[in-house]
């Protein structure tokens, strides 16, 4: 008997189970149960399916006592990305024919870890990426809860990737429901579900595999960079009649070159310097359109509850020192314009006139003889 | 007016002293605090360079180059303040010629020196102990180095400011730090470099910042406005005779240096 399943097509496993049923029907009706482990001299099941896919019980479990649902269910299965290229034993491996051979493995979650294993067998590319992620290295330091790829992506009804990003962000706020619910109160949020394909969710910004642990020494002096991406393209914020100096008006500011230097240079701030997210949130951006309605005066005392957060005790009108993004114009910020400007004719000006009368002193030396 | 000191090498060279101890120590303050400003302060305005992270990075980070930036700073203000102070002090006390301070005599000097190089005269002017360049240069170092001073105090303490003026003075003073130092660094290395080390009359480089001294034959060649004053017509040192009135006849030790360092 060939146990590989040969038949992998939705319509021929339909009557892979029309068939199994013949099979495992006059057992069923002669009063024996399904045991998860049923005895060598029962009747031996001709497919995976005969199993796998007909009892909703069937489980595998350990020597410590854990178990498995080891119950697939055949319509997932078959609108998995994988259905119409793989068998079961090409990720199951070392299952063998019935009677399976005892799993090398004392526990469920020894299982689960070695699982990934048949994920990186072909997709090693992303298998490494997630190794370097954040997830990884909880899961190696022994959180159990840490997800692996199928708690991502499934496992028998693994989907296609470009998923809807809001179903990837639905996923994500599984476990991280506080970054969760102050994702969905942003404008980010609120035009993701509009259906906008620009807004990011939360791996755009987070990466999907190779996840950067956030509390990481230096994330957060780099994390403006993140933000660049979008906000650094002129393009995209003209899309949307966002100013496109922001990135700029950052990094002309002293909290954006002392980030862009601690990010350059590669020694970590002893105090954090603000980023786009000390003042704009992290997670619950907030549009600066809603903040234009409520006022001048509002959005000034905002901005100084944001410059106290790292400048203790700030003195009213402190804010004033922060152009807030605009570039320097007679009408934004005329006294750092007028400097400006008033340099940028001053130094060219006297160098000229120092280097001219530099050549001319040369010029009349050798009539003078030194 | 109290005459310089006049002193006769063993050589038999001629030296009026033109730079006491105290302004001597002064200008290799100023090259150490000016160096060290300059480092660790471009890599900061020009956050984009490869070599000012560099640079930065042998600082051990943007953190530890800021220490040592603030560190000079202070000894840059401090040296401001005591250097204004003995200046207005010595112009109070009448011990003081000023004779860095721009009078119309410089203009006057400035546009002949002009005329002079460009062929219209025969001879330039007669200079005094410090010429036109020389002022300017002096002049735009105070004046440069109290923007610098007074920006860089901004920059320093934000939060004092704001109690006080307008909170928009920050990023002025971030403007106005960043340009003058650019301005600061280029009239040095252009100008101060030309006038003290590259100018073929001084190269290889004028001593007498170093050495305190000048000799009577170049002060007279260049300053002779000086010169005419400290030796009146008919007395001069060097047709082998003894001495202008003023001039010392023994040979102090420092002029032994001086000699040594001159042949």
């Amino acid at each position: 008997m060939n146990a590989r399943l040969t038949s992998h097509r939705p319509c021929r496993l339909v009557f892979a189970a029309a068939f199994l049923a013949l099979l495992v029907g006059p057992r069923a009706a002669s009063g024996q149960t399904l045991d998860p482990q049923p005895s060598p001299d029962a009747a031996a099941p001709d497919t995976c399916e005969g199993c796998h896919a007909s009892d909703r019980d069937v489980r595998v479990s350990f020597p410590d006592g854990s178990s498995l649902p080891a119950f697939v269910d055949p319509t997932s299965f078959a609108h998995s990305v994988h259905a119409e290229r793989f068998t079961c034993e090409d990720c199951h491996r070392d299952t063998g024919a019935w009677p399976h051979a005892p799993l090398p493995f004392a526990t469920a979650a020894d299982y689960r870890k070695d699982a990934e294993e048949m994920c990186r067998r072909c997709h090693a590319e992303h298998g490494e990426l997630a190794a370097d992620g954040i997830h990884a290295r909880a899961k190696a330091l022994g959180n159990p809860t840490a997800p692996g790829c199928t708690d991502c992506h499934g496992a028998h009804d693994v989907a296609a990737p470009g998923k809807s990003r809001l179903a990837v962000a639905a996923l994500c706020g599984q476990c991280h429901t506080k970054q969760a619910e102050a994702f969905g109160k942003s404008v980010h949020a609120r035009a993701l579900t509009e259906g906008n394909p620009d807004v990011p969710a939360c791996t755009d910004c987070h990466g999907a595999h190779a996840i950067a642990d956030t509390r990481a020494a230096g994330y957060h002096a780099a994390s403006y960079t993140v933000c660049a991406r979008c906000h650094g393209d002129a393009k995209m914020m003209a899309k949307y009649e966002l100013s496109e100096n922001i990135l700029t008006t950052y990094l002309d500011d002293f909290h954006g070159s002392s980030n862009h230097l601690y990010t350059q240079v590669g020694y970590l701030p002893e105090r954090p310097v603000a980023t786009c997210g000390d003042c704009h949130g992290f997670h619950d951006v907030q549009s600066i359109r809603d903040t234009q309605g409520q006022g001048a005066a509002a959005v000034r005392e905002r901005a100084e509850a944001m410059c106290r957060n790292c400048h203790e005790g700030a003195p009213e009108g402190f804010s004033g020192a922060w152009l807030a993004h605009e570039v320097p114009s007679i009408e934004a910020a005329p006294l750092v314009w007028g400097i400006t400007w008033g340099y940028r004719f001053l130094i060219p000006l006297m160098i000229l006139g120092l280097v001219l009368h530099i050549l001319l002193h040369l010029w009349r030396l050798p009539v003078k003889g030194v | 007016m109290r005459s310089p000191e006049i002193i006769r090498l063993p050589n038999g060279q001629v030296m009026v002293k033109r730079f006491s101890l105290p302004r001597r120590f002064e200008h290799i303050l100023a090259i150490v605090t000016f160096v060290a400003l300059i480092v660790t302060g471009f890599p900061q305005k020009f956050d984009t360079s490869n070599f000012g992270h560099w640079v930065l990075g042998l600082f051990g980070g943007l953190d530890n180059a800021r220490y040592v930036h603030r560190a000079f700073g202070v000894v840059f203000c401090l040296h401001a303040i005591t250097h204004l102070m003995v200046a207005i002090l010595g112009a109070l006390r009448g011990t003081m010629r000023m004779s860095l301070l721009p009078v119309t005599q410089d203009l006057r000097d400035a546009w002949q020196n002009l005329r002079y190089y460009m062929g219209y005269r025969e001879h330039g002017p007669k200079l005094p102990k410090f010429d036109y360049r020389q002022k300017f240069e002096y002049i735009g170092l105070v004046l440069g180095g109290l923007v610098m001073v007074a920006s860089g105090l901004v920059l320093m303490y934000p939060m004092l400011l704001a109690q006080f003026l307008p909170a928009s003075l920050i990023p002025a003073a971030q403007v106005a730090h960043s340009n003058e130092a650019m301005l600061a660094f280029l009239v040095l290395v252009i100008w101060h470099i030309y006038g003290a080390v590259l100018s073929p009359e001084v190269f290889p480089i004028d001593r007498s910042i170093i050495t305190g001294y000048v000799s009577a034959e170049e002060l007279e060649e260049h300053h002779a406005q000086e010169y005419d004053r400290l030796f009146p017509h008919g007395h001069g040192p060097h047709h082998g005779h003894a001495a202008a009135p003023a001039v010392v006849a023994q040979t102090p030790p420092v002029a032994q240096q001086v000699a040594s360092r001159a042949e």
